[in-house]
């Protein structure tokens, strides 16, 4: 839904916070072990703490570690995922042979768009996302995409609505 | 998935079907119709246009950034077969094997360290422990070395400001394979892919390139350092560093300079047609706000700045001289 009530700071955060001191070495600890960087890993327990503060009913938490690596696993998988999609794009201007130099600053905000567009059509497969982008950037026509992918118009059909309403899910 | 209401169902099946490349005249008629029925019919049209914009832009990019826009599409049609490998691997060897994943994904961002660093925008003065100070640019990069035995900086990115105490020893920037060693006063050292520019504020410096040639640059002076040695800058030394007081001083320089220039200063890309980046350029800019900069170039040069979004702005040759 598009808004979420945030719960209210007391008495949950008093709890947040007693997790989070307990704890916290413990996990920075942990994901330092999985990360390259200190910075990434202090990043990730910054954020797994504020994660914490919207989860309902803290108090009633009996495993705080298992639950602060539940949250941190997500975090975690979302910091490969984005990981992998430079990679990905990588692969793909080495492909391409783009000799157009990109700075790193210029990377990092392709990065963000990549990964933004990737979160909004998050659930489509790879022929989904093909048929989509065919269709909205290239201005093919149903017939034609079904013929390039070798599916039906009826599903094409399906996969650009599909697309369509994903990225009305996310804009703002 | 999220529901949408009746409306916004109603736009998406619309430019689905108006999209199929099989919409018929009656189509367009019964869309005209719907359109004026109702104001929210009008409303949810313009939303699902606008997300479906503000989603697609950065692959819709024009100009040199076709390929980059395409390497992203290729990126994103890969993704979920690429997801389906992390997930299997994350699910086999628990979080551990991400590690791996990790330092063999390389990256992008260099490592943090103990590192100083400024982001799009920024200025800022980091205190050393020997009394000096440097001032850094917008998404500028140094690393401090200060040690009983030497005291200095590696500058990693863009552009340092040194106020270097007087001591003992001499303070040392290391750029690339440049050093540039003072004894004391204020300089200035940028640094791009190939090669360094240095300049003496208020006291002289020696600068040695990364083929070993040195020179001693007097106050007010700079120099470039490559490795092919030194070349001469004619630049004033305090022109070069106006950027402290978040100005860019330009006197005869490529407006492909200029944009270089206000880069750190601005999100998303800017990318400058390589007809236009020969122009010549000469005035004061104000760095903290490149729109303001833009608009200026705009008006002196015969430039026209295309602003898609904060993702993408183009400064192509206007027109009329595209055409002769």
């Amino acid at each position: 839904m598009r808004s979420r009530l945030l719960p209210s700071p007391a008495p949950g955060h008093a709890d947040a916070h007693r997790i989070y001191s307990e704890h916290q070495p413990w996990l920075l600890q942990r994901l330092q072990a999985r990360l390259q960087h200190r910075q990434d890993a202090e990043d990730l327990t910054a954020e797994t703490f504020v994660q914490l503060l919207t989860q309902p009913d803290l108090a009633s938490i009996r495993e705080p570690r298992a639950f602060l690596t539940t949250l941190a696993r997500r975090l975690l998988f979302h910091f490969w995922r984005r990981r992998d999609l430079e990679q990905a794009y990588l692969d793909a201007v080495r492909q391409i042979g783009d000799t157009h130099a990109i700075g790193a600053d210029e990377q990092a905000m392709l990065t963000e768009a990549l990964v933004r567009i990737d979160r909004a059509l998050d659930g489509l497969s790879a022929t989904a996302r093909k048929a989509f982008l065919f269709s909205q950037l290239d201005g093919l026509t149903y017939a034609q995409i079904a013929t390039r992918l070798n599916i039906s118009v009826m599903t094409v059909r399906r996969h650009v609505a599909r697309g369509i309403a994903c990225c009305c899910a996310v804009a703002p | 998935m999220t529901q949408h209401d009746a409306a916004t169902r109603q736009a998406i099946d619309w430019v689905v079907r108006l999209g199929s490349g099989e919409a018929t005249d009656a189509d367009q008629h019964r869309f005209d119709t719907w359109l004026a029925q109702h104001p929210d019919h009008s409303a949810a049209w313009a939303r699902v246009g606008h997300a479906l914009d503000a989603t697609l832009a950065p692959l819709r990019a024009g100009g040199n950034t076709g390929a980059a826009a395409q390497a992203l599409r290729q990126a994103l049609v890969k993704a979920p077969a690429r997801r389906r490998f992390l997930r299997g691997s994350l699910a086999l060897a628990g979080l551990g094997a991400g590690g791996a994943l990790v330092l063999s994904a390389g990256r992008w961002f260099d490592g943090r360290g103990s590192a100083l660093a400024t982001d799009t925008g920024e200025r800022q003065r980091f205190a050393l422990p020997d009394g000096s100070s440097v001032l850094l640019n917008a998404r500028s990069r140094a690393v401090p070395d200060v040690s009983p035995a030497s005291r200095g900086l590696r500058l990693e990115r863009g552009a340092a400001l040194v106020d270097a105490a007087a001591g003992r020893l001499p303070f040392l920037v290391r750029s690339g394979e440049a050093r540039i060693a003072s004894d004391g006063g204020q300089f200035m050292v940028s640094r791009d892919d190939e090669r360094s520019l240095v300049a003496a504020i208020d006291r002289p410096l020696v600068a040695t390139a990364p083929n070993g040639h040195a020179i001693s640059l007097q106050a007010g002076s700079s120099a470039w350092l490559g490795v092919n040695g030194i070349d001469a800058s004619d630049r004033d030394a305090r022109s070069l560093a106006a950027w402290q007081r978040g100005v860019l001083e330009v006197g005869d320089q490529s407006l492909g300079q200029v944009i270089d220039a206000l880069r750190p200063y601005r999100t998303g890309l800017l990318r400058v047609a390589s007809r236009a980046a020969r122009l010549r350029v000469m005035g004061l800019f104000p760095l903290d706000d490149t729109e303001r900069a833009l608009d200026m170039l705009a008006a002196t040069l015969p430039i026209r700045v295309e602003r898609y979004s904060r993702w993408l702005t183009l400064v192509e040759p206007r027109d009329e001289d595209a055409a002769t």
